[in-house]
């Protein structure tokens, strides 16, 4: 199958008081149609820079772009403002962490899904109008006619996720860009929006890049996974072969300190040890060696290069091959 | 669009009652706000009706030089024996005119060049510099100068205004879009493939009606001071028009013979401005999402 998305070598740098800073370095992955591959990493990792690099949404003015953010076999990076526009909310749409405030409060949600049904659509707006009515019943809003007339802040956070979807899948995007979209909802509200999400993928028949910080929603709709860390991806792998098998001591620490799934559930949680280094001072070697139980002298001498261990699995950690074979009986982080 | 007025509040009104009927309950509740509104409306009407009531503002009655005031002339005659009730009351037409015009220019100058500056930064660091400069000088001396420059004519008056306050406006604008840009919205616009002209006029715009409004009451009641500091300076309304600032010009030398010639056109300046001001300040207490009302 081709793919419908494929970031290579991205890298997307900030002009800043304090000199250039790379956010997202050198990143590559990949997004079959039908297909959900997610993006985690802790917080300042280059989630969500990575996911506004693919629409261009970083300030032009100070933000800088190299590689190449392949979609329907154009390179979007070589796009002006005008052609992207044309992508946008088009064929690939996006959705945003906090439904609280990705609504305009004083437009109703009736004329904001018109709106944007509108603005890539030349019909009518009485026909667009029905259309988003429709949408919404999608998504499962009760009542969806009265909440054509309401304001976002007559909706509960999780009602107004369900329109940010409907929205975004206003004119059937083939991909759909999820930035921690149920981080800020309860966990009911949660797995009702992942539920709606994938339903909703597989009626559209789109793929879904999906960035979160929570394993457990990782393990709950993706098929692939993309780990990053300070920039890099440091691991990527089916989500099968991610949980079963993690090679980098990274995803390790992450999936033992991500309850549910860490083993025992009896013994406190392990934390990967520090915090992540800031992007003015990256280390020269391996970017995780200063909280990485594994390390070995070698790792700070250079940088270290994303090594491919079987089909579809690849980590950037030069003990990750041993590691990988003794795993199987590791319990996961070294103490 | 009269619902966009109390946007700044949303957040906080979590009741499902129509926000304009909310808006003009808490407005009447508001008492500061409610009498200048009066004062105000008073105002105006002896502006728009008075004419027909008073005397011709320019007739000469060289019999009747500096009367007292009287039951024929309330507020008694000028040295030239003119009606000064009749000229007043012309006088606070071309005030209001003043004041209502160049409102109406700075708010609609101040929310394109604030907007167009809250967005690109190159055209926002042209735009504020420039502004700077003119809010560098005293408002009235700049005023001065450009009525020297253009010529003394009521529409001078105006565009000298309209470029003095213009740069005020700009900047509250300017603010207010910097904050409304930051919200999530906006990039989630931006996500939608929403084009600048969308984004700015059709989003970012209704969330800075409140304070543009405001700022608006602000330049009003600053225009026609300004005006009638103008005319007193012999550099506003051309004589024989009458306005308030070149009536208290007129009166100025003969204040001890004849105080009805200052007093009456002072005293309309001043309760206009204040109605003004009050108002000014009650819509920015009735739409600011910050102020908590004391019971
Ligand atoms: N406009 C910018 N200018 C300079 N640095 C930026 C800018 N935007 C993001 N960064 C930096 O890039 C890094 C990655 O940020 P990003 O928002 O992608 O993190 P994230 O992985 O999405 O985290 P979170 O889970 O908290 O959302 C951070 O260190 C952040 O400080
Ligand atoms: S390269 Fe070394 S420091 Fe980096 S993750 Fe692997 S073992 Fe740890
Ligand atoms: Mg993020």
């Amino acid at each position: 199958m081709t793919n419908l998305l494929e970031v290579v070598d991205l890298r997307t740098s900030f002009d800043t008081e304090r000199g250039t800073v790379t956010a997202v370095d050198g990143a590559s992955f990949t997004v079959a149609p039908g297909e959900v591959v997610g993006i985690v990493g802790e917080s300042g990792c280059g989630k969500s820079v990575t996911a506004e690099s693919i629409l261009q949404l970083l300030d032009p003015a100070s933000t800088t772009y190299s590689g190449q953010v392949r979609f329907g076999g154009e390179d979007l990076l070589t796009f002006g403002e005008t052609a992207m526009r044309r992508i946008r909310g088009n064929r690939i749409s996006m959705i945003f962490q906090d439904p609280m405030s990705a609504l305009n409060p004083v437009f109703t949600i009736g004329d904001q899904l018109t709106e944007a049904i509108l603005a890539h659509r030349r019909i009518g707006k009485q026909r667009a109008r029905s259309e988003a009515t429709e949408l919404l019943e999608k998504t499962g809003i009760p009542e969806p006619q009265r909440r054509m007339r309401q304001y976002p802040h007559q909706l509960s956070g999780g009602q107004r996720q369900r329109v940010m979807i409907a929205m975004a899948l206003s004119c059937d995007p083939e991909l759909l860009i999820a930035d921690e979209p149920t981080t800020a909802l309860d966990v009911t509200t949660q797995s009702q929006i992942l539920k709606l999400l994938i339903e909703l993928k597989d009626e559209f028949d789109a793929g879904i890049l999906f960035i979160t910080h929570d394993l457990g929603v990782v393990a709950e709709i993706c098929d692939r996974v993309v780990v990053m860390y300070l920039g890099e991806v440091v691991e990527s792998a089916n989500v099968h072969t991610l949980f079963d098998s993690p090679a980098h001591p990274y995803t390790r620490g992450l999936l033992a300190s991500t309850p549910d799934i860490a083993s025992d559930p009896s013994i406190d949680l392990p934390i990967i040890p520090g915090t992540v280094p800031t992007l003015h001072n990256v280390p020269v070697g391996c970017r995780f060696a200063d909280r990485c139980s594994f390390v070995l002298p070698e790792c700070r001498d250079r940088p270290i290069d994303l090594e491919v261990l079987s089909d579809g699995h690849s980590s950037r950690c030069i003990r990750s091959v041993k590691l990988f074979e003794d795993s199987a009986m590791s319990d996961g982080v070294a103490r | 669009m009269t619902d966009t007025m109390t946007v700044g509040s949303l957040n906080r009104i979590n009741k499902t009652y129509s926000r304009r009927s909310m808006f003009l309950r808490r407005f009447g509740a508001h008492k500061l706000a409610v009498t200048g509104g009066i004062v105000l409306a008073v105002v105006v009407l002896v502006a728009l009706i008075g004419p027909l009531l008073a005397g011709d503002p320019l007739a000469l009655n060289p019999s009747q030089r500096l009367a007292s005031p009287s039951f024929e002339h309330p507020f008694g005659t000028d040295n030239y024996g003119r009606d000064t009730f009749a000229r007043a009351v012309a006088g606070a037409r071309v005030s209001l005119l003043v004041g209502a015009v160049t409102a109406i220019i700075t708010s609609v100058l101040g929310a394109i060049v604030g907007l167009f500056a809250s967005y690109n930064r190159i055209a926002d660091a042209i735009l504020m510099r420039i502004s700077d400069g003119l809010m560098a000088f005293p408002a009235i001396l700049l005023a001065i100068a450009i009525m020297a420059a253009m010529g003394q004519r009521i529409s001078n008056v105006i565009i000298a205004l309209s470029i003095v306050f213009t740069p005020y406006v700009a900047r509250i604008v300017r603010s207010a879009a910097l904050v409304a840009k930051e919200q999530t919205y906006v990039e989630a616009l931006r996500s939608q493939g929403a084009s600048l002209f969308r984004i700015l006029w059709i989003n970012i715009f209704p969330n800075i009606l409140s304070p543009l409004i405001i700022q608006a009451t602000f330049v009003f009641a600053d225009s026609i001071i300004t005006e009638a500091a103008l005319s007193f300076l012999g550099a506003g309304v051309p004589p024989p028009a009458p306005s308030w600032g070149n009536m208290l010009l007129d009166g100025k030398t003969l204040i001890y013979n004849a105080w009805w010639m200052t007093v009456f056109p002072g005293a309309f300046i001043m309760s206009t401005i204040l109605a003004v001001n009050l108002l000014g300040d009650g819509l920015r207490d009735l739409l600011d999402p910050t102020f908590n009302r004391r019971k």
